[in-house]
């Protein structure tokens, strides 16, 4: 069910400013992917990138055999590429419930039914209480969701995903501000998703980038300096020295005259 | 409990309004003529901003679009009132996603200007083209409608026609709310990037939701036709679309029955004020206005919703959010 997500040398430049330069990656089926980096290596723009919200400067994208470089963010998710985002964006007045329901609609294809009681489309309410049960948050349904903790509400990011039915999510930094019991929570969470889903996730925590992926690609200032199992990524020499502050700070800035915007 | 109370008390206020005749006077049944006809303009404003989050400014031009579509059918065509709704309705339609096509686009301060320059806009096409709309001084002589052949002139008769076509109207719009498509609104306006991310394509949804505000606010134009025989660019122009504004906040945007009570309260400072009043109806709709904002947050709609929910609070957490059990 799930399928080959690549980049083939993906770069977005704001300006002279190299967010995310000539990155070529593949995430296989069923992959558990960590990216990881120094703060401002990348990542966050590289999975806006992936999942549409801004366009790239150059390079592609291909998901199943087809080229969605130029596919819309709706388009894309409608595909399977789903993302969280590093600060939780959830529908706040609304019930958990319906948080969850309104990806399960989509996913279900009845959004734009106008007539039947939303609450009538029985399998809608199903997958979205079938999610949050995965995610342990079938107890909440109700509560509304302002009202949620910090870490329930990453969960329910989660569930959020699942009900769109994805192929490939992307978790940008899931575990951000949360206690050590609830980044354990979230770890065997992830852990105990389906097996064919593939997943990518942004993460500073290292221990939890280790527990989750069986891949690792490290980003430093925009490009890839290293990728393979998190073996050999813990020793490889470029990644300790981006991580222990080694690289030249020239670089973040470059020097040379600015073309015009 | 909601669900099974809202349609019984619906119906019970529609039966009670149609009785209303038998033991009013002639000027409350046209007053409350007025006030069901403005109610429309007001629920479409109140879908767009309180279920879309995309407030306007120039909604009172697709009443404008209906009533000289409505107008001008009775003049040279038919005076059928039936055919006049249809038109009006097809009329707004088009006119509603020509324009929204580009104000969907906007957001939040933006998307309300754009709404005041197209209403402003569509309002001076129906002040220039003299030979068609006869300009500023409005559609003179339109006959009064029929309906199946009978006269809608008198005050009575024309009542129940708007009553009719409000209680659809309001039926059709409690069920969207309720739909899947009311709720992929709300969810836009919550968070539209979310929905996005969720593979939603929000425009097409906004846009949707526009068309639908504009039918509604056309079939107000056409009744307005229905019962006043008139229609003006003063009728249309950002002045009124601001009026109705006023009224969908003042009632409650999320709610479509604050809509109603929110016209209520426009027309009565129309035209219930008393003798040395008269002329003063802006003054006091603004003071009105002030005090609703600051004193009853959410508008009447949302005060009663919490008196109800003080009375019953069980209801309310398990009621109102539609959280169904599987």
């Amino acid at each position: 069910m799930s399928r080959r997500l690549e980049l083939r040398g993906v770069s977005r430049h704001f300006g002279a400013v190299k967010a995310v330069n000539d990155v070529s990656l593949v995430v296989e089926p069923g992959a558990r992917h960590g990216l990881i980096g120094p703060n401002g290596a990348g990542k966050s723009t590289l999975f806006s990138l992936i999942a549409g919200q801004q366009p790239v400067t150059a390079g592609s994208i291909i998901f199943d055999g087809r080229d969605i470089t130029k596919a819309s963010m709706p388009a894309r998710a409608k595909l399977g590429i789903q993302q969280t985002f590093q600060h939780a964006r959830l529908f706040l007045p609304q019930t958990v419930q319906e948080n969850v329901a309104l990806a399960a609609r989509r996913s279900k294809g009845v959004q734009g039914a106008l007539w039947r009681p939303a609450s009538s489309y029985k399998q809608v309410t199903a997958r979205a209480l079938e999610c949050l049960s995965l995610v342990g948050l079938e107890d909440r349904a109700g509560t509304v969701t302002g009202n949620l903790s910090h870490g329930e509400r990453r969960q329910l990011e989660v569930a959020i995903l699942l009900a769109g039915d994805p192929e490939v999510i992307l978790l940008d930094e899931p575990t951000a501000g949360m206690s050590p019991a609830e980044t354990a929570a979230f770890v065997s969470l992830v852990q105990g998703l389906p097996d064919d889903l593939s997943i990518v996730v942004v993460e500073h925590d290292l221990e939890v980038v280790f527990s989750i992926a069986s891949h690792v690609s490290v980003l430093n200032l925009g490009e890839l300096i290293a990728s393979g199992s998190p073996q050999q990524v813990r020793h490889d020499a470029l990644v300790q020295a981006a991580y222990l502050g080694g690289a030249d700070a020239q670089d973040v800035f470059d020097t040379s005259p600015r073309e015009s915007a | 409990m909601n669900r099974f109370s809202a349609p019984a008390g619906f119906v019970a206020a529609i039966v009670v309004l149609a009785l209303t005749p038998f033991f009013a006077t002639t000027f409350a049944v046209s007053t409350l003529t007025q006030i069901l006809s403005f109610s429309l303009l007001a629920a479409s404003v109140s879908l767009l901003m309180g279920q879309g989050g995309m407030p306007t400014l120039g909604q009172a031009a697709y009443l404008g679009v209906g009533g000289y579509a409505a107008g001008l059918l009775a003049i040279h065509v038919t005076t059928d009132a039936l055919l006049g709704l249809l038109v009006a309705a097809v009329a707004g339609l088009v006119a509603s996603l020509l324009t929204g096509w580009l104000v969907v686009r906007g957001r939040g301060t933006y998307l309300l200007m754009l709404t005041l320059a197209i209403a402003q806009l569509l309002a001076q096409v129906a002040n220039s083209w003299v030979s068609v709309t006869n300009g500023s001084d409005g559609l003179i002589g339109v006959p009064h409608q029929t309906l199946f052949g009978a006269s809608l002139a008198s005050t009575v008769g024309s009542f129940w026609f708007v009553l009719a076509v409000f209680a659809l109207c309001m039926a059709g719009l409690a069920l969207l709310i309720q739909s899947p498509f009311g709720h992929t609104l709300r969810g836009i306006r919550d968070n539209e990037t979310r929905m996005r991310a969720l593979g939603y394509g929000t425009v097409g949804y906004k846009l949707a939701a526009f068309g639908i505000a504009g039918v509604v606010s056309a079939v107000a134009g056409s009744l307005t036709i229905t019962e006043t025989q008139y229609m003006a660019p003063s009728e249309m122009n950002y002045i009124a679309s601001s009026i109705a504004l006023i009224a969908s906040i003042a009632g409650g945007t999320t709610r479509l029955w604050g809509a109603v009570l929110g016209s209520a309260l426009v027309v009565a400072c129309q035209v219930l004020l008393p003798e040395a009043w008269q002329g003063k109806g802006p003054l006091v709709l603004g003071v009105v206005l002030i005090l609703v904002v600051y004193l009853v947050p959410g508008g009447f709609a949302g005060a009663l919703s919490r008196v109800v929910a003080r009375i019953r609070p069980r209801a309310r957490r398990e009621g109102t959010r539609h959280v169904a059990k599987a």
